[in-house]
Parts: C-alpha cells; sequence; structure tokens
C-alpha cells in the first residue's frame, strides 16, 4: 500500500497537468479498468453470423452528462419548460438519488463505471444487457424481439426499452421511465413522459458514438439531441465489485436523509 | 387426488434417483442422462429463466419456513423442503464458538435493536452465494464465450462467471458474491468461489460465515427444464466439516416472463420499524430466541 501510495504522488506531480481526468478516475473512487490503447482502434470490427455488429465487450463512459456541454451555450436553458426551470434551480447536488445508490437511469448507467455489452443469444439475440460495474451494481435488459411497449408501463429507473438494428447502428426507444433519476450531474429535470431514442454505432474497434433523442413534452419544448463516446476497456479486463449500498457515508450515516424515501 | 398422489411417487423417486452418489468423472447414470444442446462454442445451453424449488430455504436452510408465519400467511402444509442432504443430522455443522454466536444471533433476531441483528437482505444488501440462488425472484442464465452469466431479480444482482481456467483474484479482495471461476465437466457446470466478505447470512436464521467461506457449485442439466443444483460450502473457521445443500432448479416457464426490475435500496423502511419494535421489547424485558416449533412440522 505504502509504495503504491509513493508511486502515486510521483504520478501526480508528473502527469496532472495532462491527464488529470485519468488519474481522478484511478485516485478518486472511480477506480476502473483504463481505456485500450488508440493502436487498436484499427483492427476490424466484427460482424456476428446474423449480420448485426458485435457489441460486446467492457466499456467506459458514454453516457455521463452535463447537458449543457452537449448544447450550443443556453440552449438547454430555452427548452426547459418553466416549471423544469424552477425546479433545477431549486435542486442541490446532495438531493441527486444516485449518491444515495438508486439507479442512474439510462444515461448514467455509462457513466464513470465501467460497464458490459452482452448480447442474448450471442446470435439473433432476443435480449442485449447493459451490465454496470458501478453504483447500484445493476443491469439494464433491452428487448430485441421485436415486440412493443406495453400499454401503461409502471415506471422504472431504467424504463422499458425495446431495441432494433438498422445497419450498423443499434437502436434503443426505451419509455416507462420514472422521473426520480436526474438526466445529468447538475439536476436536468424530467417526467415520466421521458421518451429516449438511442443510435448506438460502433465507429471502430475501440470506440462507440451514442446519439441520445431525448423527447419530453413534460419538461422540454422539443426534442434534442446529445452525443457520447464510450471507449472501450483494455481487453481482458473485468467488472469488479462495486456494491454502494455498503457503508454509503454520503445518505444516511451522514446526516441527510435520502430523498428517495421520504414521505411524500 | 390421484394426480397429487402420483406427483408426490414422482417426487419421491426423484429425491430417491437424485441421491444415489453420481459415479466419478461427473457422469450421471445412463438412465438420468439427457444431453443439453450444444452452444456454437461448445457449452452445454443452460440460458433461460429459471427458479428454484428450494422454497423456504431463504428463511432457513436447517428448518425452512417458519411454520407459524405459514399460518399467518395461509400456507400451512404447503411443501417446506430442507435443503441440507449432508451431514445426515442436516443442522450446519458449527464449530462450538460459532454455534454460540448462532444461538446469540438468534437471540438478537428476537428482539433486534442493532443493524446487526437485521437479515442483511432485509437491509439491501447482496445476499451472496449460494443464497441468491433459494432468495424469491428466480434468475436468467446467460451465455456468451467465454463466460456465464447470472442475472438474478432479487435486488437485480449478477454473476459474471469466466469458464477460461482462469484462477481467482487475489485474497486481500473480500466481495458480497465471491468471485466465481466455472468450468464445464460433461453437462454440469461447477462453479468455485472464494473470496468472499463476512457480511452476507446464508438464510434469514443468521447462518453466517466467515472470510473463509468457499463455496463450490454443481449445476447438472438433467432435462431440458431442471437442473439439479448441488452445493458444499467449508469454511474452516466456523464450521467443523464441509456440508451440502441440494435441491432442484426448474425452468420458469412462465409464458413471456421477463425479470422486473428491483431497486431494492428504494425506499427501504423496514430496518427503522424492526429495529424501533425490538428495543421496545428489550427496553419492556423481552427476552427469547427465533426458534421453529419442530412439532408442528
Amino acid at each position: 500500500v505504502r509504495r503504491t501510495l509513493v508511486v502515486s504522488i510521483v504520478m501526480i506531480g508528473l502527469t496532472v497537468p495532462l491527464a488529470s481526468q485519468e488519474l481522478g478516475r484511478r485516485l478518486g473512487g472511480e477506480n476502473g479498468p483504463p481505456v485500450a490503447d488508440k493502436a487498436l482502434a484499427s483492427r476490424p470490427v466484427v460482424k456476428l453470423p446474423d449480420g448485426t455488429v458485435d457489441l460486446s465487450g467492457l466499456w467506459r463512459d458514454g453516457g455521463e452528462a452535463r447537458l449543457p456541454q452537449q448544447l450550443k451555450p443556453g440552449e438547454l436553458d430555452s427548452l426547459m419548460l418553466p416549471w423544469a426551470k424552477q425546479k433545477m434551480a431549486s435542486r442541490v447536488e446532495t438531493d441527486n438519488p444516485y449518491f444515495y445508490c438508486m439507479p442512474g437511469g439510462p444515461l448514467r448507467l455509462t457513466g464513470g463505471f465501467a460497464w458490459r455489452f452482452v448480447q442474448h443469444p450471442t446470435v439473433n439475440a432476443t435480449h442485449i444487457f447493459q451490465i454496470q460495474e458501478g453504483n447500484s451494481h445493476s443491469y439494464r435488459q433491452i428487448f430485441m424481439d421485436g415486440r412493443k411497449h406495453p400499454e401503461d408501463p409502471s415506471p422504472t429507473w431504467y424504463g422499458h426499452s425495446i431495441g432494433w438494428w438498422e445497419g450498423p447502428t443499434l437502436v434503443v426507444d426505451t419509455r416507462g421511465l420514472n422521473d426520480k433519476f436526474w438526466l445529468d450531474r447538475p439536476g436536468t429535470p424530467h417526467t415520466e413522459q421521458l421518451h429516449l431514442v438511442e443510435r448506438w454505432t460502433r465507429t471502430n474497434f475501440t470506440t462507440l458514438r451514442r446519439v441520445v433523442t431525448i423527447d419530453d413534452p413534460g419538461a422540454f419544448s422539443r426534442p434534442f439531441d446529445v452525443e457520447f463516446t464510450a471507449r472501450l476497456a483494455v481487453p481482458g479486463s473485468e467488472i469488479m465489485e462495486y456494491f454502494c449500498v455498503e457503508n454509503n457515508q454520503y445518505g444516511l450515516p451522514g446526516g441527510i436523509a435520502n430523498p428517495a424515501s421520504r414521505t411524500p | 387426488m390421484t394426480h397429487r398422489v402420483l406427483g408426490s411417487v414422482i417426487v419421491a423417486v426423484a429425491v430417491v434417483v437424485s441421491l444415489i452418489p453420481v459415479p466419478a468423472a461427473g457422469q450421471a447414470p445412463a438412465a438420468r442422462r439427457w444431453n443439453p444442446p450444444s452452444l456454437p462454442d461448445g457449452q452445454p445451453d443452460m440460458q433461460g429463466h429459471w427458479i428454484s424449488d428450494a422454497v423456504g430455504a431463504a428463511h432457513s436452510v436447517e428448518d425452512g419456513r417458519d411454520p407459524e408465519a405459514d399460518i399467518i400467511q395461509a400456507r400451512a402444509g404447503e411443501r417446506n423442503p430442507i435443503v441440507i442432504v449432508e451431514p445426515a443430522d442436516r443442522r450446519i455443522p458449527y464449530q462450538a464458538a460459532a454455534a454460540a454466536k448462532r444461538e446469540q444471533l438468534l437471540r438478537n433476531i428476537f428482539t433486534p435493536t442493532q443493524l446487526e441483528h437485521v437479515d442483511p437482505h432485509v437491509r439491501a444488501l447482496l445476499d451472496g452465494v449460494p443464497r441468491n440462488n433459494y432468495v424469491p425472484g428466480g434468475m436468467q442464465v446467460v451465455q456468451v464465450p467465454g463466460y456465464v452469466l447470472i442475472l438474478y431479480e432479487s435486488n437485480h444482482a449478477y454473476r459474471i462467471i469466466p469458464i477460461d481456467g482462469r484462477p481467482h483474484i487475489g485474497a486481500n479482495a473480500k466481495l458480497w458474491m465471491g468471485d466465481s471461476r466455472g468450468r464445464w465437466e460433461g453437462n454440469t457446470l461447477v462453479i468455485d468461489v472464494t473470496n468472499f466478505n463476512e457480511d452476507t447470512w446464508i438464510d434469514s436464521h443468521g447462518s453466517f460465515h466467515s472470510d473463509a467461506l468457499h463455496v463450490v457449485e454443481r449445476w447438472t442439466m438433467v432435462g431440458p427444464d431442471r437442473i439439479e443444483y448441488e452445493v458444499t460450502l467449508e469454511d474452516p473457521k466456523v464450521f467443523t466439516r464441509p456440508w451440502k445443500m441440494a435441491f432442484p432448479i426448474n425452468r420458469n416457464k412462465e409464458k413471456g416472463y421477463e425479470i422486473w426490475e428491483d431497486s431494492r435500496h428504494e425506499g427501504e423502511r423496514d430496518v427503522e420499524q424492526i429495529l424501533l419494535g425490538g428495543r421496545r421489547d428489550k427496553e419492556a424485558g423481552v427476552t427469547g430466541i427465533h426458534e421453529h416449533r419442530r412439532e408442528a412440522r
């Protein structure tokens, strides 16, 4: 441990100006596998026997968001309905349910911690899973068997997701989301009318582009697109166990009531 | 009624058959042999939704469900199998000091006053292995080249089990779900699980273990819709000898069944009430131990 500490201190001194984000990740509680070397990007993207793209593997990032950064200055503000603006202004970081070990919704699932795409079965998949290392140590399922959304889905943290392929792009359509999670770190609000359409494209071996159309007539004046990039983790990396509920000092033990369990 | 009797006979025969020692090299007797289809990478196909038959084990692997709770829940008379198959007395072979600690836990469960007196399952913590296999909710098995994944509905827990022969992670890492390494022996998936923390219970009777727990699971496919599950637990710090549980795991044939989202920690308020009740009882001088009236069985 002592040796690691010394090495870390030396590394901080050497590399903070260039790679503070990566170091922050390694030292700041978001330890996870580093992203794969850029040299691997030129490897061919594998196609499965059914003609679809093999997305399987361990990925980093691809969604953790500060939505204003994805848009023109002031654009998000102009899209928010008045109540949403007021709600946004009233939110403080300590109210984010994510910090109380709640699932973060489809966008946050791919933020910060490593996650794994699993196509099941491997060929002619009927399900695609996104398995998250971090926070709630949970998973999201995407139905690929052609089913429709239920008429009146019970709102959940990950919603009801159906997917299909458009050429090399996996399209994921999600409804039935609850309004409890925050769309991004600063706390952009949404309603249960939220409808997400994600378009995942493996642009090269180590890169996944994700364009998300955010449509919520309850919170925004029109649909808008945001774009994220996921990077392949170093091949051979694995998800480790991260279990937020254990000894979380941020919530109840820290004297802050869990907003998700407050009596309405 | 005739059907039910016939069913009981079939179950009895199945139990007897399942107790016949399996010959060496994991070869099942010819009469029972059933070969599942193979996946493109050669793995026997064990995929799909499964649900264990070990009803009651999550409450107590030694006693099953509480008969008094069964009366309250209008379940009196329902099957309540005991899953321990070894040792012969079907009790967890605790060392003396560990048995005393477990008895104290059963007293604490009767009048809980501290967080540690409440079942980790109730506290929305992960169930660990093997408990996650017999808590309510079932599981979906997913196989990809090099891995078996088990996605549990309960607490949305999951296991990613490499089957490529790699070694366990370093001994210092202590995990809720442990570190699983699998291999196929014929139609049996053998999973070796180590690296446990000390914080999970095997059931809600305070059946604790230490961080030296070593679990070996054997998932044998004996038919298209049935897995014979056997698990050996050894823990030289608290058990006198390795012991075994066995029960069938059946395919969940409910049409269109999908895992539902279980965000267990959300709005968890039980613990607060349990502790309030326990402390009130304790202040009123109530003492006792959680135990089942055996004659009721």
